[in-house]
């Protein structure tokens, strides 16, 4: 596969994506007087809630993603099949490594594939979800490394435009929230002596902030360099060799991602 | 490490699924022409430093390749500034990389038209024995019948991109030979 066949690919995936986020509804996950405690006492808005997915909605928006992979090459609805959707929502909701386990020994097929297709048939809920705090979340200052409204690690990463401020994207929900420029936001190590960064000569609007203590990374674009505005997940998306880069370099997410690690 | 400092996503009810993009490669790994030579990656890193030159004091975050400075910028993070930097501030970056930044010593005589080249072997004994000598003929240890010890034959004026320890070390030095007339254009 070139790197033109995968982006042309993703691009797909997220037009997919937004145009169910555009569509679906969802109910109030919280009331906003109850969200606002639980940013200030820094508590993601969706612990101990339990948000409600439409099976039928996610079937579709399954199916749709489905005929994405499709066009590809790549044949999927054995996940959309292995089991009634509405069944399928609450094993992923409740005891999600066990029904991994067994969707992954059902189809054989890889485990991280079928996590990510999940992750990208459920995105555009939590999404539609977390629209109605995105003020409220710059407004409290959140200062966590972790997503305020689903608890999930940061993706991507880019400096503003205006003043340099690093916004860091949930790699689940899509929220964007504004972290330190000088501190890791999986192990929040913030010594100075043990957090740098690299980019590849001759593209230094791109680059990957790493953790020498953890050996985390995050992929970071600077506006101000690359003279426009960036859309996090497109160029979360056509900066995906940075993240074979930073495998290559021994920088992972993969446990901070996967919840073995604290 | 405070212990809301991370909350695991499995955590949660409702827990999102994380995969990756990196999720979307099936194994059918990219042609290995395709990535980048590693000789080609470059590292930096950045700290943090407050701005030399007046009172205001606004953070700024340098960026530092193979020992040498490679920028230096606001710092969006400091509670003074939020990455904004006037126009002295940003230009701070010249005064470690400038083309016009003398980097050997220049020496005009006196009465003399044309600048030398000097060695620094040179001028620093000849500046401390001018300094000596200007202080030994100047220095009062008495006035009005009170012990005064001091020079008003030297002034000393320390300049705004020294940094604290810098300064901490030349107001000592003066002091120590009798100056007083000490002075220094940032009030940081």
């Amino acid at each position: 596969m070139t790197s033109e066949e995968m982006l042309s690919f993703y691009e797909k995936i997220l037009d997919t994506q937004r145009v169910w986020a555009d569509r679906i509804t969802v109910e109030s996950i919280i009331p906003l007087e109850k969200a606002r405690g639980k940013l200030v006492n820094g508590i993601p808005l969706l612990e101990g809630e339990a948000p409600a997915i439409d099976p039928e909605v996610f079937r579709e928006v399954a199916l749709t993603l489905a005929e994405v992979y499709r066009v590809r090459g790549e044949t999927i609805d054995v996940l959309i099949e292995v089991d009634d959707s509405a069944n399928l929502i609450k094993r992923l909701m409740s005891d999600q490594e066990a029904c991994l386990v067994d969707i992954t020994k059902e189809t054989g097929l890889d485990r991280e594939v079928v996590l990510t297709f999940f992750q990208l048939a459920l995105t555009p809920f939590y999404e539609k979800m977390a629209v109605p705090f995105r003020g409220m979340i710059e407004e409290v200052g959140w200062k966590y490394g972790f997503c305020p409204v689903c608890g999930a690690t940061p993706e991507m990463a880019k400096l503003r435009d205006t003043d340099g401020q690093r916004i860091l994207l949930c790699s689940f929900c899509r929220t964007e929230w504004a972290f330190p420029r000088i501190q890791c936001p999986f192990c929040g190590n913030t010594d100075q002596n043990s957090l740098r960064y690299f980019y590849v000569e001759g593209d230094d609007g791109h680059r990957v902030d790493v953790c020498e203590v953890c050996k985390g990374y995050v992929k970071t674009a600077d506006e101000r360099l690359l003279g426009r505005a960036v859309g996090l997940q497109e160029e979360n998306a056509v900066t995906f060799q940075l993240d074979l880069l930073a495998e290559q370099e021994g920088y992972s997410n993969a446990e901070w991602r996967t919840g073995n690690r604290e | 490490m405070n212990a809301l400092s991370r909350r695991s996503f499995l955590t949660l009810t409702g827990a999102p699924l994380i995969g990756s993009v990196a999720g979307l490669r099936f194994g059918t790994a990219l042609a290995a022409t395709e990535l980048s030579h590693p000789e080609k990656i470059r590292y930096a890193k950045e700290t943090t430093t407050i701005c030399p030159y007046c009172a205001v004091g606004c953070g700024q975050i340098v960026s530092v390749r193979d020992g040498k400075v490679i920028n230096i910028e606001g710092d969006s993070d400091h509670p003074v500034n939020e990455g904004s930097l006037c126009s002295k501030g940003i230009s701070l970056y010249q005064v470690v990389n400038n083309e016009r930044r003398l980097t050997h010593v220049l020496y005009r005589a006196p009465g003399g038209t044309e600048w030398e080249e000097k060695s620094w072997d040179w001028a620093l004994p000849r500046m401390a024995q001018l300094i000596k000598k200007t202080r030994d003929e100047t220095f009062r240890t008495t006035e009005n019948d009170r012990p005064v010890n001091r020079t008003e034959g030297i002034a000393c004026l320390g300049g705004a991109a020294l940094d604290n320890e810098e300064c901490y070390l030349y107001s000592k030095f003066a002091r120590a030979i009798g100056i007083v007339y000490l002075e220094h254009q940032a009030r940081i």
